[in-house]
């Protein structure tokens, strides 16, 4: 299925491919940004929670990563 | 020689941080009403500045983006039962899920994150409304206690006296002429404790203690 559909000789699935991980790596920027969100959030105000709400932050980060390099090896 | 009288020493403080009938409402730091907070920190509060009341808004407001992330958790289980996705290959398949659910954590954290930081702070001396408008942009309004003109108590609908939560309209005699304290906890008490740290910011000026 993969390798039947072509547009100007070029894969149809690579093409979706790069989309896929264009998507995913503005998504990785989004996860940073969050991670700045909190940082400000924290620095406005301290509720004693910081590092649970930092960690959950990172794994969201980390996450995204996780998804980005996974597509990249299976697509 | 004896002294026949001696003045009592007036501490600079003066405020009656304890207001009968509060303290059952100390919770911890996921509370929307918390009272006398000692945890609590915020970005230019003076050092010997105390909150008397922490505020956001009721935890039933997060019904609707709760009830929302559990649809959207439950919606890729529902739609494998429909055949939308099979024109993809299994890897894109898999990815397409996998962004969804990625899509959803962000959603939910974002949500969660507006709930918890969107906070109002009522200190012995001054009033605070942070609002976190987006990813980067905070608005933080302030006005001191003696600032305040009026108070009034805006509660309606069903929802909201059941739940006992609605908001609280604050004029001020300074730069920002209104603060708004939305859909908080108890509203009448956010009132009752605001007429009296007026009525005893009013009593130190009479006194001259004013800080």
């Amino acid at each position: 299925m993969m390798g039947s559909s072509q547009i100007f000789g070029i894969s149809i699935w690579l093409v979706a491919k790069a989309f896929v991980l264009l998507a995913l790596a503005m998504y990785i920027v989004f996860s940073l940004v969050v991670i700045r969100q909190i940082r400000l959030m924290l620095e406005t105000v301290d509720m004693g929670l910081n590092l649970p709400i930092r960690l959950i932050g990172w794994g969201h980060f980390l996450f995204a990563v996780g998804i980005f390099v996974i597509a990249l090896i299976t697509l | 020689m004896p002294d026949i009288f001696r003045a009592p020493v007036v501490p600079n403080v003066s405020k009656r941080l304890k207001i009968d009938g509060l303290e059952k409402y100390s919770h911890s730091s996921f509370s929307s009403f918390f009272y006398l907070p000692n945890s609590v920190r915020f970005i230019g509060k003076d050092s010997n500045e105390k909150i008397i009341l922490f505020l956001r808004r009721h935890p039933i407001t997060n019904i609707g983006w709760i009830t929302l992330t559990i649809l959207l958790l439950l919606a890729p289980a529902v739609l494998s039962v429909f055949p939308i996705l099979t024109f993809l290959p299994e890897n894109f398949r898999f990815i397409a899920v996998a962004m969804w659910y990625m899509l959803t954590t962000a959603f939910a954290f974002e949500s969660f994150l507006n709930w918890f930081f969107n906070v109002c702070i009522i200190t012995d001396e001054r009033i605070f409304d942070v609002d976190f408008l987006n990813l980067v942009y905070r608005e933080i309004s302030e006005a001191n206690v003696d600032q305040i003109q009026d108070v009034t108590v805006r509660m309606g609908g069903v929802i909201r006296t059941v739940f006992n939560y609605g908001d609280v309209l604050i004029q001020t005699a300074s730069e920002v002429p209104r603060i708004e304290f939305s859909s908080v906890s108890k509203p009448d008490l956010v009132a009752k404790v605001l007429r009296e740290l007026r009525v005893e910011e009013e009593q130190e000026k009479i006194e001259g203690r004013t800080r």
